[in-house]
């Protein structure tokens, strides 16, 4: 069936970049008409079902895209929500420091530590972010807060974003009883409900002024179907909102510049990753780990002087097991321990280098050239050493480590750590490094020598195409990036002239 | 999956996870969870995973003497823990990739589960 695909505006990307800026949209100007494209399915919670190799779907690549050189490995949505379906629901506020060099040195001047705190107040209110009552610490949190405190080091608990959370635990795997406050529970049932039209499995190719030439695939078994038979299509609008997230956006870019005449050298540039371990210790007695909410607390203790955070997290059999180094008899005797691990997650802030990039391949499919920093490698080196001190503060036993000539370290070697973890002992090609917060790649900025998009998000050299997601950030925002993805998408929606037909 | 490329798997995945060396009965559920996580792979991540495992296989005469199917698997293990020393860095990484396949496939299985004291889904309904 043909349809009419032109549209008042198309927004690529139904992730909380694209799902916010079309709410905001929507509330300023009800009656433009809207579509809204998915590379991913058509997904909500039923089609969760917490199993671990099912849930792999969700991701990009089964969760598997990996940097050209190997070294590290960056999880992203390819489903409705992008990565809010299975984020873990933590809102951090971009830190002031960051949003002083954005506004110093890439001229984001409307981030005013006024309208920033309006903006956020009124958005943390929409997903109902709160800290979550210390009751809820399950014992792999507990034990972090004992074996920071032991040690001197502050914690702070962090913010999420739940409502009537049944603390099952499985939120990486798709939140199946709705209570994560993503994309694909508060705005995308929201801007359905104003008239959106939503394509799913729909790959962008390119975009030209106005146009949008995409392929349509079938659903995937036991998702929902479009209205729409598959196909190669033009869709045709007078804004192209690109919010396909930091692997795609500067992709699209990229395999679009012939027709969009951009000459751009900035485009996929100054990508970062916030590269992250997630690393476990062993302790003597049963530790509820993967039951209960997975993340209560946090410390930035090191943000300014090293470079890190420290998280609480814990995954499932399988990523725990990849995340462990090693393999045969040594590894499942590891694994055996499984219930008395208690786990933290390492996110070491790297600065936007020129040379990091999302680029394309001859097929124009996106490439993740990143090299780890020296800066990043010792900061990674210096939050294993803090973090295997939390561990054996806490009471564990062993502690297995990516970085260090020893496995597992034990407690006697405490005092020993310098010896046994260091940048030496740090094989990239060896470490599960990971990455879930890509950022960069299409930065804002002043103009067209330092940045892709002007501060309204409009990309450089072009009359229609604006990018709203992550790949918008001038530098690492160096916490998790939800809420400032929001931030922005709410200012780039507020800042755009659209006439409705 | 052909065939082949399927016996080279299994048989890289011995060496990551003993227990499937050792017990028959796990072999048929890791493949079928490898197969859907393969299988679900973007066609370049799934063409360089063959052409890795063709390299295996292939570096094995070179440094064995012998096809990869036909070593032992002491000598198997031996092989594979020198080609996670080699002086490739990028083919010590395809290594250290396919493992995390062959780990979350392994521990995908539900008879396993019980071994590591992990309970499975919670959702009444799904169980």
């Amino acid at each position: 069936m043909m349809e009419d695909l032109n549209f008042d505006v198309i927004v690529v990307g139904s992730g909380v970049g694209g799902a916010t800026f079309t709410d905001y949209l929507t509330r300023k100007s009800p009656y433009l008409k809207i579509a809204m494209l998915e590379s991913g399915p058509y997904r909500t919670k039923k089609h969760f079902n917490q199993r671990e190799i099912d849930m792999t779907a969700l991701y990009f690549n089964r969760g598997a895209v990996l940097t050209k050189n190997l070294q590290l490995g960056v999880a992203a949505g390819n489903t409705l929500g992008g990565s809010s379906a299975m984020y873990t629901g933590v809102s951090f506020r971009p830190p002031k420091n960051v949003l002083a060099n954005w506004r110093e040195n890439y001229g984001l001047t409307f981030l005013t530590d006024e309208y920033v705190s309006s903006a956020l107040d009124e958005i943390e209110k929409d997903i109902s972010v709160h800290e979550l009552p210390e009751s809820w610490d399950n014992q792999n949190n507990q034990l972090f807060k004992k074996g920071a405190a032991k040690l001197g080091i502050p914690i702070k608990r962090l913010k999420i974003n739940t409502k009537n959370c049944k603390q099952q635990g499985f939120c990486n795997l798709g939140c199946t009883t709705g209570a994560k406050q993503g994309a694909l529970e508060v705005q995308i049932p929201r801007i359905i409900k104003r008239g959106v039209k939503l394509f799913c499995n729909t790959k962008v190719v390119s975009v030209e002024e106005n146009k949008v030439n995409v392929i349509i695939n079938d659903a995937p078994d036991g998702t929902v179907s479009n209205e729409i038979d598959s196909g190669v299509y033009q869709f045709k609008a007078k804004k192209i909102i690109l919010a396909a997230g930091v692997l795609n956006t500067p992709a699209i870019l990229l395999r679009s510049a012939k027709y969009l005449g951009l000459k751009n050298k900035n485009i996929g540039r100054y990508l970062t990753l916030h590269p992250a371990f997630n690393i476990n210790g062993i302790h003597p007695e049963i530790v509820s780990n993967y039951r209960g909410f997975p993340k209560t607390v946090y410390t930035d203790y090191f943000s300014e002087t090293e470079n890190f955070y420290l998280e609480t997290s814990f995954y499932f059999p399988g990523v725990t097991a990849k995340n462990n180094i090693g393999y045969g008899e040594s590894h499942l005797e590891i694994m055996k321990n499984y219930d008395k691990m208690m786990s933290i997650l390492i996110l070491a802030h790297d600065k936007a280098e020129y040379h990091n990039r999302i680029t394309i391949d001859k097929k124009g499919n996106t490439i993740v050239d990143y090299t780890i920093s020296k800066q990043s490698k010792k900061a990674l080196v210096k939050a294993l050493k803090e973090a295997t001190k939390i561990f054996f503060a806490a009471g564990c036993d062993k502690v297995l480590l990516p970085a260090s000539n020893k496995n597992p370290l034990l407690k006697d070697d405490i005092d020993k750590l310098d010896t046994f973890i260091s940048k030496k002992h740090l094989n990239l090609y060896k470490t599960p490094l990971s990455s879930a917060h890509p950022q960069g790649g299409s930065r804002m900025g002043t103009n067209s020598t330092i940045a892709v998009c002007d501060i309204n998000g409009k990309v450089y050299g072009t009359n229609s195409i604006y990018v709203c997601d992550a790949s918008l950030f001038p530098t690492s925002v160096q916490v998790n990036p939800y809420e400032t993805i929001m931030l922005l998408s709410k200012w780039v929606a507020e800042s755009i002239e659209i006439q409705p037909n | 999956m052909e065939p082949n490329f399927k016996e080279n798997i299994l048989l890289f995945a011995e060496i990551i996870v003993p227990e499937l060396h050792k017990k028959a009965s796990l072999k048929y559920a890791f493949i079928k969870n490898f197969k859907q996580l393969f299988l679900g792979l973007e066609k370049d991540s799934a063409s360089k995973i063959k052409l890795l495992v063709n390299v295996i296989a292939k570096l094995s005469i070179v440094y064995n003497f012998k096809p990869f199917k036909e070593l032992s698997f002491e000598n198997r293990k031996k092989y594979i823990d020198k080609l996670f020393h080699f002086p490739v860095g990028k083919l010590v990484g395809g290594l250290t990739g396919l493992r995390s396949l062959v780990l979350i496939s392994y521990y995908g299985i539900e008879d396993v589960w019980p071994t590591i004291n992990y309970e499975g889904p919670i959702n009444a309904q799904l169980k």
